[in-house]
């Protein structure tokens, strides 16, 4: 009796409680979850320049430069007059983001600067892409 | 028979496996995905100028660096070529010490001359300020 009940506390000791794995698991999982950020792609891959000093810049509200100066923004894309109501949208759905611009090469460097002014001047922290 | 029944919970029916499966995949998702995105770039930004230290700045001795409309070079009015701008920069510190530095450039310029000469610059440990010209 005694042999058999220690036999079976044994076997019983041996299966493996899962509850705190699976604490941690959903712990992390819901982590990444929320600090995941929906980042929209332009839709449009501008060949960047080159840069010697580029850092790592944290993904947030990307705007694409064509050659033609063609501002691409989630997809679609638009003049430089009508970009602002657009960002404007995109900040309000992500405050805390950073603006990235990937101006192509061969985009008007005016054109770059005023839309990095624009963003500036909404409130996000802007830097132009780099290859 | 009776132990097995009371200790319901040791004997759980639910097969949690399927459960773990889906939930591992969804958190090995999340954390690959979240360092794929990945984007370098450099700072463009300007500090606004202050109101009053405008004038200042052009009594300073200063560098001018302009890149017109059809992309060519110059440093303080004399043409160069745009992979030697900063080179002649350089020169012209030493004569110039503290110099600042201004980048002209076109509206019209590409991109690629915006970012190169500022990226270039940086990296020499340079500051410079940039001003895009109208017209």
């Amino acid at each position: 009796m005694a042999r058999r009940s220690r036999v079976a506390v044994e076997a019983e000791d041996t299966e493996l409680n899962m509850t705190p794995m699976l604490d941690v698991v959903f712990i992390l999982l819901i982590f990444f979850i929320v600090t995941s950020v929906f980042v929209k792609t332009p839709g449009f891959e501008p060949s960047k320049p080159e840069a010697i000093t580029d850092v790592d810049l944290p993904p947030g509200i990307i705007v694409a430069i064509s050659r033609e100066n063609e501002i691409w923004i989630d997809k679609m894309p638009y003049d430089i007059n009508e970009i602002r109501p657009v960002i404007l949208a995109l900040r309000d759905e992500n405050p805390k983001a950073g603006g990235i611009i990937q101006g192509d090469k061969e985009a008007q460097a005016g054109i770059v600067m005023q839309v990095q002014e624009l963003m500036t001047d909404l409130g996000i922290d802007t830097r132009v892409s780099t290859d | 028979m009776r132990r097995r029944v009371r200790h319901g919970g040791d004997d759980a029916d639910v097969d949690m496996t399927p459960m773990l499966d889906i939930v591992f995949i969804m958190l090995i998702f999340f954390i690959v995905t979240a360092t794929f995105l990945d984007e370098t770039g450099i700072d463009l930004t300007q500090p606004p100028p202050p109101p009053n230290q405008d004038n200042l700045d052009d009594s300073k001795s200063a560098i001018s660096v302009y890149v017109d409309g059809k992309n060519r070079c110059s440093v303080d009015g004399r043409g160069s070529d745009c992979d030697r701008v900063v080179l002649t920069v350089e020169s012209l510190l030493a004569d110039k010490p503290g110099a600042s530095i201004i980048l002209k450039v076109h509206e019209l310029a590409d991109n690629l001359y915006l970012v190169g000469l500022k990226d270039s610059f940086d990296d020499k440990g340079l500051t410079s300020k940039i001003e895009i010209i109208k017209g």
